[in-house]
């Protein structure tokens, strides 16, 4: 699949990945404060807020396997963080996005990279992320996606699973409804769309 | 990477590639699909590879001698041993063309080898953000798709009188 | 922080636009046929462009220019130069169609010939169509005389009170800009301030971007320039089809498309009517939002100015909207001969093609999801399938159709008269 960030729908997801080095004491901090971060509801809910994430996950690499079977991993002389999202999206919004609201959780996961330029100026943070994606532009590492709904938005899937659970009611109320005539069943389905207007 | 109350994980490693299978390994994931081999692991939610360029500089490091990697990560339902075993199952041929690029791959007929081999390179996630945790890929296409029908068919019946509604309704698509 | 931009240098219609007093607007596409030829006319064409300073007296006519990025190349300008312009911006409109949702009749192929691919654009504004249509023929005979060939010709007309012809008063939003002397004068509380960088290159902008100091750019903006035919009638059949004969749901409904009445009251400040005495305030007719209303029920989520502006819909500050706000210019124009439609001649300024109008047309117009309305478009997208969902205790769904084609297009740099002189002297002239 060819790297095209402008030229596909806003609907279909992609992937970023980014390794950048950070410094070997962030490193530690990271880990330290991953513990509790990554078990936090109120971390996590502004972030996963504005839905357009269907997965993202930070992880640190200090070393690297061998380039022969036997030898040992390559200790590296700094750690990295590597960074992968599956997102749906304009992929420069989404970095402003998190540059303008959420800055200071930004902050906490980057403030050690090198040349990190901070959350704010937004234009900045958007620059040092696109810059390093590896899939590009302006990189072009070979690479290939898969995503198993690949139209499915955090939004529609969010919205689609409500509706779905929504069903069973549904249809048990349809079914006594059935019983009592065409009228009733109407209103219960009219009573349906009401509640799930806002998932289809 | 495992999301919170569901049987869901994640797996990502980073796997050395062999200095001289560089060239042929770029060529292979340009042309690669679609479709996408993935989508015969319908458990699969995400899954991506990507050949790492080498490593950027840091201010005080020497990178000399670091051989680049392919990364592999995938998000999908059930553990990672039983993802491995349906990657060796259902895409053989090409885990073996893609991963027969990597120093130490031990071959698809060989799953346990496989299955210990990708989680020597394996990456484990500090921080992780899940969109929608609480539902397998086949739940999610599922419900897409009765979305999509209710939709059509409340579109399709908004006009309905209510002997024609109740008409209609025995035929809905998502029963 | 106060910011004042350069008027002295600024193209007069970016900022800060004419007014209804100059109702009549032409925009001719010119191609480079001589360089040398060309850019002493573009050196002529300098000494007549309006700026942004202000007027003691209204002069009789207004001209502005703009160029794409093969029109820049033709005048002479080295690459080296042009490889510093934005890729969207070097694309052009047509290479970005994917992007932007132009496909089925909406595509390149289909565009009337001569609205893509020209070199410069020349915008005019006068008082009454006589002197229009007298300077058309005086541009386009000086253009011929100097190596240009008119490629194509738009002529525009303001309509009765500000409308369009869905009967819409257009032109009521604007973006309020952070320099008092600059932007026009709908300044409410409701609405945020955007610096003049969103708007023109070489100044502060909302992202905090690198100033641009090449003396081309300076004081210059992107102008994106479509063509949108209307069918007017196809519109009307709609309403009728959906609410019947009578013309008060006609017009609700109308309204409920397009988030406001057909006077400009919005239906956030009066849902279930129009107020005309009050919809004349340019000022009251801006002053709201929407993060009261996140159920829709007021101004549905998927209508057009909703869309278009969500304000404060997505974050009560309205930061996440303030970095993709245009300059809207459009003018409405008549069928020119038996059979055309008419339409908007639409025209938006802009610092950034990809991140302001490229955004709002392709995940806030094309598709819905960013409102959480999956791939619902917008009523005016151009698009043939969707739905349009209106929020209430009986949500109704409307099922939409096109009633926008596009015609054609193309992206087009605004340059500061400064750069005007400059790329004239690039070229030769």
């Amino acid at each position: 699949m060819a790297p095209d960030r402008a030229g596909h729908p806003p609907s279909l997801s992609r992937p970023i990945t980014i390794i950048v080095p950070v410094a070997r004491w962030w490193a530690w901090w990271l880990r330290l404060t991953w513990q509790f971060a990554d078990r936090s509801r109120w971390i996590k809910a502004k972030l996963l807020g504005f839905e357009f994430i269907h997965v993202a996950h930070w992880s640190l690499v200090d070393r690297l396997p061998a380039a022969a079977p036997r030898d040992e991993a390559l200790a590296l002389p700094t750690p990295y963080l590597l960074f992968q999202t599956n997102y749906n999206g304009d992929a420069a919004n989404y970095v402003e996005t998190f540059a303008l609201e959420a800055a200071w959780r930004i902050d906490g996961i980057w403030r050690g990279a090198y040349d990190f330029p901070g959350p704010r100026p937004s234009s900045r943070f958007v620059a040092f992320v696109l810059e390093r994606a590896l899939e590009g532009p302006p990189q072009s590492n070979a690479y290939h996606y898969y995503a198993g709904y690949p139209s499915g938005t955090v939004r529609t899937v969010k919205a689609a699973l409500k509706l779905r659970a929504g069903l069973p009611e549904l249809e048990r109320q349809a079914a006594e409804a059935a019983r009592l005539g065409p009228y009733a069943l109407a209103d219960v389905w009219g009573a349906f769309l009401a509640d799930q207007q806002r998932n289809l | 990477m495992r999301a919170r109350g569901i049987d869901r994980a994640g797996l990502a490693a980073l796997l050395p590639v062999r200095k001289d299978a560089e060239p042929a390994l770029e060529a292979l994931l340009k042309d690669l699909g679609p479709p996408s081999p993935f989508a015969r692991i319908e458990r699969t939610h995400f899954a991506r590879l990507l050949l790492m360029p080498p490593l950027p500089a840091a201010r005080d490091g020497n990178l000399e001698a670091v051989p680049r990697c392919l990364l592999f990560s995938a998000e999908f339902d059930g553990s990672a041993g039983g993802y491995v075993e349906s990657l060796c199952q259902l895409m053989g041929s090409e885990a073996d063309a893609i991963f027969g690029h990597c120093v130490g791959f031990p071959g698809v007929r060989r799953p346990a080898a496989v299955r210990s081999w990708l989680f020597t390179h394996r990456l484990h996630a500090g921080f992780s953000l899940h969109g929608h945790p609480g539902a397998t890929v086949a739940e999610v296409r599922e419900s897409l798709r009765s979305r999509e029908e209710l939709i059509e068919f409340a579109l399709a019946t908004r006009d309905a009188d209510p002997s024609t509604f109740a008409r209609v309704w025995a035929k809905r698509p998502w029963r | 922080m106060a910011i004042t931009v350069q008027q002295h240098d600024l193209q007069g219609n970016i900022l800060c636009g004419y007014g209804r007093g100059f109702a009549y607007g032409l925009y001719l596409f010119l191609q480079v046929e001589g360089q040398t030829a060309a850019a002493r006319w573009l050196g002529g064409l300098s000494e007549q462009i309006t700026s942004a300073v202000p007027w003691p007296q209204p002069p009789p006519h207004t001209v502005n220019v703009a160029f794409t990025c093969a029109g820049l190349r033709a005048l002479g300008v080295p690459e080296g130069q042009l490889k510093a312009f934005p890729a969207d911006y070097q694309e052009g409109m047509a290479k970005r169609s994917g992007r932007l949702g132009d496909t089925g009749p909406n595509a390149p192929e289909h565009w009337e010939g001569g609205l893509g691919g020209a070199h410069v654009l020349v915008s005019v504004r006068a008082c009454g169509a006589g002197a229009r249509d007298a300077l058309q023929a005086r541009l386009a005979a000086d253009a011929a005389a100097h190596g240009l060939a008119v490629v194509y010709a738009q002529r525009t007309a303001l309509l009765d009170h500000g409308r369009e012809h869905f009967g819409f008063r257009d032109d009521i939003s604007q973006p309020a800009i952070r320099d008092p002397r600059a932007g026009p004068e709908r300044r409410t509380p409701a609405q945020v301030e955007v610096l003049p960088g969103e708007f023109v290159l070489g100044y502060p902008d909302e992202g905090g971007s690198p100033l641009e100091r090449s003396p081309l750019m300076v004081n210059g903006s992107y102008q994106v320039v479509r063509k949108l035919e209307q069918d007017v009638d196809g519109f009307a059949e709609l309403l009728h089809s959906e609410a019947g004969v009578d013309r008060s749901r006609q017009e609700l409904l109308a309204a409920k498309l397009v988030g406001r009445w057909r006077d400009g009251t919005p239906l956030e400040r009066s849902p279930d009517a129009p107020r005309p005495r009050q919809a004349g305030d340019l000022g009251w007719a801006n002053e709201f939002g929407y993060a009261d209303d996140a159920d829709g029920s007021r101004c549905p989520i998927g209508a057009h100015i909703r869309r278009a502006h969500p304000r404060d819909a997505l974050d009560k500050r309205g930061r996440l909207t303030m970095r993709h706000r245009i300059i809207r210019r459009g003018m409405p124009y008549a069928p020119a001969r038996e059979g055309e439609r008419p339409g908007l001649f639409f025209t938006c300024f802009q610092a950034s093609i990809a991140r302001q109008f490229e955004f709002v047309q392709a995940d806030w117009c094309n598709d819905g999801d960013a409102f959480g309305l999956g791939h619902d478009p917008d009523v005016f997208s151009g698009r043939d399938d969707g739905k349009m969902t209106i929020q209430g205790a009986a949500p109704s769904l409307i099922p939409l159709r096109s009633f926008v084609r596009l015609r054609g297009g193309d992206y087009f740099f605004a340059p500061g008269l400064a750069a005007l002189r400059e790329i004239a002297r690039l070229g030769g002239g």
